[in-house]
């Protein structure tokens, strides 16, 4: 259950306290949507708790009654993120029977997501960067949570049996991360779902080489 | 002596940041482990910013002529590709402060960060040189190319946050099946497989 912030934990049970609840929970949001786009726009560096207060439209003791700083706030937003989106991977691979599939439909539901959110994208591939030891340590374990779905795919290639650990497939994974990382920086949201074909045939390639893996790309 | 207080400034500048991080190292910490006065720094310099940036911009550099250098030894596009992988991993482990350098000034300075992407075009222009190998790869989009380079970038920020560049030439081969794979195809990719643990045993002995 979600805690609440000390002085709405002592408020009476019942109705008011279930509105003071989604008012907490508002807010907490107001402030996760308001730092994202302050942070795409002024980077990490240049966003203070000011600027979000101001963005969000909530007092400063609001922010403080959710998180405790800048970095807090920027470590649930980084999280919240990526358990969306593993939310929308694990549906994108449950809606396809076939391997090869399933990680067009991730790539999909990736970019997909990277063009709904651009500013929250930028936050969690760009800016994380240069927030701390927590926030880098948060996006390598995101990438890498995705390696094993690329990873059964070496039941379907031949000479791969000598390759240790995952690093082919945090290495694809990482390309497929960049790509879109450079269309941000760039600002060219716009291309990003173009490059939909590129990337599975990128991610597939290794595994079941180039004509398959074009096939595959096209929706085949 | 200009020369001088520029070289001891570089190597503190890289020294430091190697051991604390760019978040860390301030500019009176370089200058007292370099030696040299604030004036003679802003002989040399506009700022600390623009001193990071600057000598980013050389150690890229050395990199980039190494690099290309032994992509030209090998004469020809599969054998360049390779020893150009081999030598930019040997320098980027060969010296882990100047790594941590190049990849923290690239993650927070604009100039730095475009610079970055500038060299990382220019192996991918050597690595999309591959679509010229056979009729079927004329189609490969540079995108595919700049993948490659993006793997390998993240490849080298995660060793470097996990502590562990030691290991980056065992990922070598698998970065050169992922080169070679759309390029000359999956059976020429997979011999960059087998002949890894050869290579490496070369590399580690010298000769590559």
């Amino acid at each position: 259950m979600e805690t609440l912030p000390g002085h709405l934990e002592r408020l009476p049970a019942g109705q008011d306290r279930f509105r003071v609840q989604l008012m907490a929970r508002s807010q907490r949001e107001r402030i996760l949507a308001a730092a994202a786009d302050v942070i795409a726009k002024r980077g990490y560096q240049g966003t203070t708790v000011a600027l979000i207060v101001e963005r969000a439209g909530v007092a400063r003791v609001t922010f403080y009654e959710n998180f405790e700083n800048r970095e807090a706030c920027l470590l649930a937003l980084f999280d919240d993120a990526i358990e969306a989106m593993r939310l929308r991977a694990e549906a994108a691979v449950a809606a396809e029977s076939e391997w090869p599939a399933q990680v067009r439909a991730v790539i999909a539901t990736f970019l997909e997501y990277v063009v709904e959110e651009p500013a929250l994208a930028r936050t969690c591939l760009i800016e994380s960067m240069v927030a701390g030891a927590a926030a880098m340590e948060r996006y390598e374990q995101a990438l890498q949570g995705y390696s094993p779905i690329l990873r059964e795919g070496r039941e379907l290639a031949g000479g791969l049996d000598g390759l240790p650990g995952t690093l082919l497939e945090d290495s694809i994974i990482g390309g497929i991360v960049w790509m879109v990382h450079q269309r941000l920086l760039r600002g060219e949201v716009g291309e990003i779902p173009g490059l939909l074909p590129t990337m599975v045939e990128f991610a597939l390639g290794p595994y079941l080489g180039e004509e398959r893996a074009a096939e595959v790309a096209a929706g085949r | 002596m200009r020369k001088k207080a520029r070289y001891r400034t570089r190597e503190a500048l890289v020294a430091l940041v190697g051991e604390r991080g760019y978040e860390a190292t301030a500019l009176e910490a370089v200058l007292e482990r370099a030696g040299v006065e604030a004036d003679e720094f802003g002989r040399e310099f506009a700022s600390f910013e623009s001193c990071c940036v600057e000598v980013w911009q050389e150690l890229a550099r050395e990199f980039v002529e190494r690099t290309e250098a032994a992509y030209a030894r090998g004469g020809n596009w599969r054998e360049g590709v390779r020893r150009q992988a081999w030598e930019l991993c040997h320098l980027i482990v060969e010296d882990h402060a100047r790594t941590r350098f190049l990849v923290e000034i690239s993650l927070a300075e604009e100039l730095a960060a475009a610079n970055r992407d500038a060299v990382m075009s220019r192996f991918a222009d050597v690595i999309h040189r591959g679509r010229f190998e056979r009729p079927e790869a004329a189609g490969i989009p540079r995108a595919r190319a700049e993948a490659i380079v993006g793997a390998v970038w993240e490849g080298v920020g995660a060793h470097l946050k996990a502590g562990n560049l030691d290991a980056l030439p065992e990922g070598v081969p698998q970065i050169l099946y992922l080169t070679m794979a759309p390029y000359l195809g999956i059976e020429a990719a997979e011999e960059e497989v087998r002949r890894g643990p050869d290579d490496l045993a070369r590399y580690r002995s010298g000769d590559l």
